[in-house]
């Protein structure tokens, strides 16, 4: 009789229900770190494309200012008209930028130009590369050039 | 004298709370999947996005050489006395340039592929002092150059 009573008593609906209570938290705390982990990568995913796109949309403004003028300076100019001093040596710029592409010397993102210059009979062919760079990787590239006639041209 | 009434429980039963679990895990499965679903297709339209805008720059790259090269022919044609058959000469050896003279002057066309559906047309007109002036320098898709390949859709008339 005593040992039915102790079977009973260990088999109450009150410790079912503990039991299944942490064989819930267990299978939930397993789930949440799987979803958790996707979430986590969808929006790393996420902040890198939108880098991604403001280095491009800040490229390609660069890219037809410069297409335009032929001038590195004065593209840097038209697309951060805050910018006063950008560092060059021989041809090369170096822009600091955060990750909405303004120009910060906080931000994570640099910008790099390039250029490169060829005398042809009758102008001035010129070459530019725009690299974005992370601490880690490189965001984007993007080669444009400009083409500068000596004698000046009826350019529409 | 009811015996059923003795033995109902009261509050949450057995069964409850792993019910409540699968429909939680259910949900943040989805909203996750959705999530992670949202910012691939965001990437792959940003990269394709990326790449056109490589592939015109690389065209107007191209366009912009070629462009140079018909202004050196232009600068040569200058110093003799016929500029326009001058001119004409020094083109042939540029390629894929046509010329057509025009009232205003010699008009140059040319293009640079952007893409295999794509192409960067460019029509720059050079006048007798060899100075030139872009006409057109626009993407043009490869079907409306190939009127024959156009889809049969209605233009609206009768």
């Amino acid at each position: 009789m005593n040992i039915l009573k102790t079977v009973t008593r260990k088999f109450r609906p009150v410790n079912l229900f503990f039991t299944e209570l942490i064989l819930v938290l267990l299978f939930f705390s397993i789930s949440a770190a799987v979803i958790l982990k996707i979430f986590v990568s969808a929006d790393r995913r996420s902040r890198l494309s939108s880098e991604k796109e403001n280095a491009m949309l800040c490229a390609q403004s660069i890219a037809e200012a410069y297409s335009q003028s032929g001038d590195v300076g004065k593209a840097l100019k038209a697309v951060f008209p805050e910018s006063d001093d950008i560092g060059e040596s021989g041809g090369n710029y170096i822009v600091p930028l955060d990750e909405k592409c303004r120009m910060s010397t906080d931000g994570g993102v640099l910008l790099e130009l390039a250029e490169d210059r060829e005398k042809t009979a009758s102008g001035e062919l010129l070459r530019l590369t725009l690299t974005f760079k992370t601490e880690n990787e490189e965001l984007y590239s993007l080669d444009c050039s400009a083409y500068i006639p000596a004698g000046g041209a009826d350019n529409e | 004298m009811n015996k059923k009434g003795h033995t109902r429980r009261v509050g949450a039963g057995v069964g409850y709370v792993s019910v409540m679990l699968i429909f939680a895990v259910i949900c943040l499965t989805i909203f996750a999947v959705l999530s992670l679903k949202a910012a691939l297709s965001n990437e792959s339209f940003n990269e394709r996005s990326g790449d056109f805008l490589k592939q015109y720059y690389a065209a107007d790259s191209l366009a912009k050489e070629t462009l140079s090269r018909l202004n050196d022919c232009a600068h040569e044609a200058q110093s003799s006395e016929l500029f326009e058959e001058s001119f004409e000469e020094a083109v042939q050896s540029v390629e894929g340039v046509t010329l057509k003279r025009t009232p205003a002057g010699l008009s140059a066309s040319y293009s640079a592929a952007i893409n295999e559906r794509q192409i960067l047309s460019v029509t720059v007109v050079f006048n007798n002092e060899g100075k030139y002036t872009i006409e057109q320098w626009q993407s043009q898709d490869v079907l409306q150059e190939d009127s024959g390949s156009h889809l049969g859709v209605w233009d609206g008339s009768f």
